[in-house]
């Protein structure tokens, strides 16, 4: 190939250096001339020549000034404190800076060509993403806030910058990112965040003022919703208003005071006032205000934290209330037992003044009898435990250095260890009532044994009774020996009287309500009254001349009598004069009836006068009250007027009692007058045996008393029955299973041993036979008959002691009569 | 002449080159000492605007021209020697 090149002429060598040295001349000539001060010359052609010194040194400034740069940007792009990346278009790292190299451990060097996906396998995707949006769309991408891991694991947020690096034909070819680290930012914008959606939800009301305390007073710069929310005020309408638009007439003005000298003296401030609502409302605000500072230590704002404590001023109130009712005593108290306070209940049960309360003269250890403070002590340690103490009772020396015995409950304040609150029940009455108690159960078990000491004595006279009519039927007797057993008659009836009296008084007897003469009735009862009143009190029986007739249980009236004349006899301790009446009465319709409860009609008065002490009219209501007694303690049971007014009730009369102090007392009691008294049993010498009503039927006895039994069997054999005897309820069962078809009346004792009563027999056998005749008897029964098991004495009852001619006529009527 | 008068200047330049810089620090120092807010100083590059400098008679560089007050002179040189700067230019023996 024959390339044609310019190839210097042979001969031209010597010419060029010809020309140099001339260059060179005229060079150092113009150097000469300038003297060095000029750079470059001109012809008169426009020519401009740059002398070569000058050339020199401009070439090596302008690499000095290229060196610089590189220099400068170098030490840019590592010092920066921002992650720099250079990476092509396929996510692979060009180059990066130091910080960048550092974040993850690495050199720069090592990271150079190596993939996005290799350094950060989770997140690169992600960063990816973002570059292909630069890539495709050529432009930038600002402001990414995302999140990226370093060496040690940590998650730090960076706010990244993606500009994308194009070729002249306007194609992307490598992306530049460039990454800050805003961590901490983000942490402080996270906190301003969570405290302001703080303070936007709190339920506290939020206010802040600025600090111009000058009038018109600070200016509201900030409120939060629960502001609006309690004053009705909307941000918009209090900006720039002082909180002064809260405060009316009812505001506390010394509240308000002490306010402003806090907050004049950069103090905080807290307290509680009636502030007033957008309409006007009132509410009680409680709030607490406190200074703001900027760093160089002046007050810039005050911030005012308020909430709405109406309710919990209510409850106070309320509690206060409470404590104002007196319905128990209330005290405050302190661990040095001071009593700071209390209410009217607790001064007058302390029998102290509000006035000596409030001078402090009131001490717990000072009212505490010695033999208590250890269970004082007790209670405070468990008070410093717990908080409160169990329910305890103790005694209280009142000022008049009176016991009195209480039960109280205390407990501590929240807020203050030392100080607390007691409530204080008054047991003064609770402890009568229990003392009366136990005086009812001391005579309700008197009354147990009485009457059943008198069960057993009744079947004993029984059986003498018994046993006489027996011996008088045989007829061989001579008219002595007739006498001396009417004599021994006489005496067993005396005795079955004695017992019936101690059955009244130990109440354990049934109702028994049959036509009786109550003049009878008194008179029966004079030898006992005489007895009871003693010597010193004389006893005058006033008799109505006509019969008396009532419809009454006799034990009942007797009883009557008996509490009157043993209430008439402690009214007369040093004796007087007591007078029983009967008289017939009659009240008409339009007057003269007595109180109470009197109505119209023909009635029966029984009076009983004594000329005693008289009873206060303060107690005259009361004196029918159970448990109300003025007798000391142990000497009356309180029951005795409770028991006679409930008596009287029950056969439908009614009580009058007339009373002076000093003076004397009369009992009047009414009851209903039977029109026949006809009717009244008149006593008659009991008939013979063999007069007596007779029958061949089957009985069977059931009777535990091994001496009344044979008795019973023998009369009612001489009458022609067939008796079948038995001891208790078991063996009875045991003969009914044989000649339960035979058997045609069940006489059984209500109480039996064995753990079978005669009621529980008497139910069992009608059930499997109902056409079977019971006769029930009993020395008593009320109680354990119970109010379900109608007795009808002669009817399907017997009292014992019984006289044949009762047992007789029971039995025969019973199986000639209808049941009714 | 009146020392409040205002001092008009043009400088040719070459580029970068070291006596043309030199020039323009020395003139903007002496404008500064001598003349403090009453100067006016142009720069020209002759080897950007070489028609210029032709055009204006310039044969090397650096030319410092005083255009105002009037007569216009030319110093060449990098202006290092004050004293005959200040003759060329008529500020000689002025206390300024």
């Amino acid at each position: 190939m024959n390339l044609e090149m310019p190839v210097p002429a042979a001969d031209a060598g010597d010419e060029i250096s010809a020309l140099i040295e001339t260059l060179v001349a005229t060079e150092q000539r113009l150097e000469e001339l300038t003297a060095g001060e000029v750079d470059t010359v001109s012809g008169s052609d426009g020519r401009t020549f740059l002398l070569r010194r000058a050339q020199e040194q401009l070439r090596h400034s302008e690499a000095a000034k290229q060196t610089a740069i590189l220099g400068d940007l170098q030490v840019l792009f590592d010092l920066m404190p921002a992650m720099i990346w250079f990476k092509d278009t396929n996510n692979h790292i060009l180059r990066v800076n130091r910080r960048a190299a550092d974040d993850i451990g690495k050199l720069p060097g090592e990271l150079e060509g190596k993939s996005m996906g290799e350094i950060y396998p989770q997140d690169a995707a992600k960063y990816y993403a973002d570059d292909l949006e630069v890539i495709h769309s050529g432009k930038q991408k600002l402001g990414i806030i995302e999140t990226i891991r370093n060496r040690a694991g940590e998650t730090l947020w960076i706010q990244t910058d993606k500009v994308p690096v194009c070729d002249k034909d306007g194609k992307v070819v490598r992306i530049v990112v460039m990454a800050q680290d805003v961590t901490e930012r983000i942490h402080a914008e996270e906190k301003l965040r969570l405290l302001n959606s703080a303070v936007l939800q709190a339920k506290e009301s939020i206010l802040i003022t600025d600090a111009q305390l000058d009038l018109p007073g600070p200016k509201i710069v900030f409120v939060n919703p629960a502001f609006t929310q309690m004053t009705g005020y909307t941000e918009a309408e209090v900006i720039g208003k002082t909180p002064r638009i809260l405060q009316g007439p009812r505001t506390d003005k010394a509240v308000l005071k002490q306010l402003r000298e806090n907050l004049a003296h950069g103090e905080a401030f807290s307290g509680e006032a009636i502030q007033y609502r957008k309409n006007g409302q009132e509410y009680f605000q409680k709030w607490q205000i406190t200074p703001l500072q900027n760093p160089s230590g002046a007050i810039t704002n005050f911030v005012s934290i308020q909430s709405d404590i109406t309710d919990q001023k209510r409850t106070e109130t309320r509690f206060r209330r409470l404590v104002d009712s007196n319905a128990q005593a209330v005290l405050f108290w302190n661990t040095n037992g001071e009593i700071s306070g209390g209410n009217d209940a607790f001064l007058r049960l302390a029998g102290y003044t509000r006035e000596e309360m409030e001078a402090g003269r009131i001490n717990w250890v000072a009212m505490t009898p010695l033999e208590y403070a250890e269970l004082d002590q007790r209670a405070l340690k468990e008070l410093a435990a717990t908080g409160v103490c169990t329910m305890y009772e103790k005694e209280w020396l009142r000022k008049d250095g009176v016991r009195v015995p209480i039960l109280l409950g205390a407990a501590m304040f929240e807020d203050n260890p030392e100080e607390g609150v007691c409530f204080i029940l008054d047991l003064t009455e609770r402890k009568k009532l229990e003392q009366q108690f136990r005086q009812t159960q001391k005579m309700e078990s008197f009354g147990r044994l009485a009457g059943g000491v008198s069960h057993d004595f009744n079947n004993i006279l029984a059986v003498i009774k018994m046993q006489l009519e027996l011996f008088k039927d045989e007829g061989r007797l001579s008219p002595e020996q007739v006498v001396c057993l009417d004599e021994i008659g006489v005496s067993a009836d005396r005795a079955a009287a004695l017992t019936r009296q101690l059955l009244l008084f130990s109440r354990n007897e049934t109702l028994q309500l049959r036509d009786l003469d109550l003049n009878q009735s008194v008179h029966g009862m004079t030898n006992m009254l005489r007895r009871i009143l003693g010597a010193d009190i004389e006893v005058q029986f006033r008799f109505s001349p006509q019969p008396m007739g009532i419809h009454a249980d006799a034990g009942m009236m007797d009883q009557v009598l008996l509490n009157l004349a043993v209430n008439s006899r402690d009214a007369m301790p040093k004796g007087g004069q007591l007078i029983i009446e009967t008289a017939a009465v009659n009240f008409d319709q339009t007057a003269q009836v007595p109180p109470p409860s009197g109505r119209p009609g023909a009635f029966v008065c029984l009076s009983v006068t004594d000329n005693g002490c008289g009873i206060p009219a303060a107690n005259l209501a009361r004196i029918f009250e159970p448990f109300f007694t003025t007798k000391s303690a142990g000497k009356g049971t309180g029951l005795g007027l409770a028991t006679l007014f409930g008596i009287v009730q029950q056969h439908k009369g009614w009580v009058n009692v007339e009373s002076e102090v000093g003076r004397g007392t009369t009992f009047r009691i009414y009851f209903p007058r039977l029109d026949k008294i006809s009717s009244i049993a008149q006593k008659t010498e009991p008939p013979k045996l063999n007069a007596l009503p007779g029958g061949n039927e089957t009985i069977l006895l059931v009777e535990d008393d091994d001496f009344l039994r044979p008795s019973i069997c023998n009369t009612l054999s001489r009458l022609g029955y067939h008796i079948i005897p038995v001891s208790n309820g078991i063996k009875a069962l045991e003969i009914w299973q044989e000649r339960r078809d035979d058997i045609q009346m069940l006489i059984t004792d209500l109480v039996m041993p064995g753990g079978m009563t005669g009621k529980h027999l008497g139910e069992l056998l009608l059930k499997q036979k109902p056409k079977l005749k019971v006769i029930y008897a009993s020395g008593y029964s009320a109680e354990i008959a119970g109010t379900d098991f109608p007795l009808k004495e002669g009817f399907n009852f017997l009292t014992k002691p019984f006289h044949s001619q009762k047992l007789a006529k029971t039995i025969r009527d019973r199986f000639d009569k209808p049941a009714g | 002449m009146n020392p409040g008068a205002l001092f008009k200047f043009r400088l040719y330049v070459a580029g970068d080159t070291p006596n043309s810089t030199q020039a323009k620090s020395n003139l903007a120092a002496f404008c500064r000492e001598k003349l403090p807010d009453r100067h006016e100083i142009e720069i020209v590059d002759v080897l950007r605007e070489p028609k210029r400098a032709l055009a204006d008679g310039i044969f090397m560089t650096p030319t410092l021209v005083k255009l105002m007050p009037l007569p216009v002179r030319k110093i060449i040189g990098t202006l290092t020697q004050t004293a005959s700067v200040l003759q060329a230019l008529g500020l000689e023996g002025t206390v300024v």
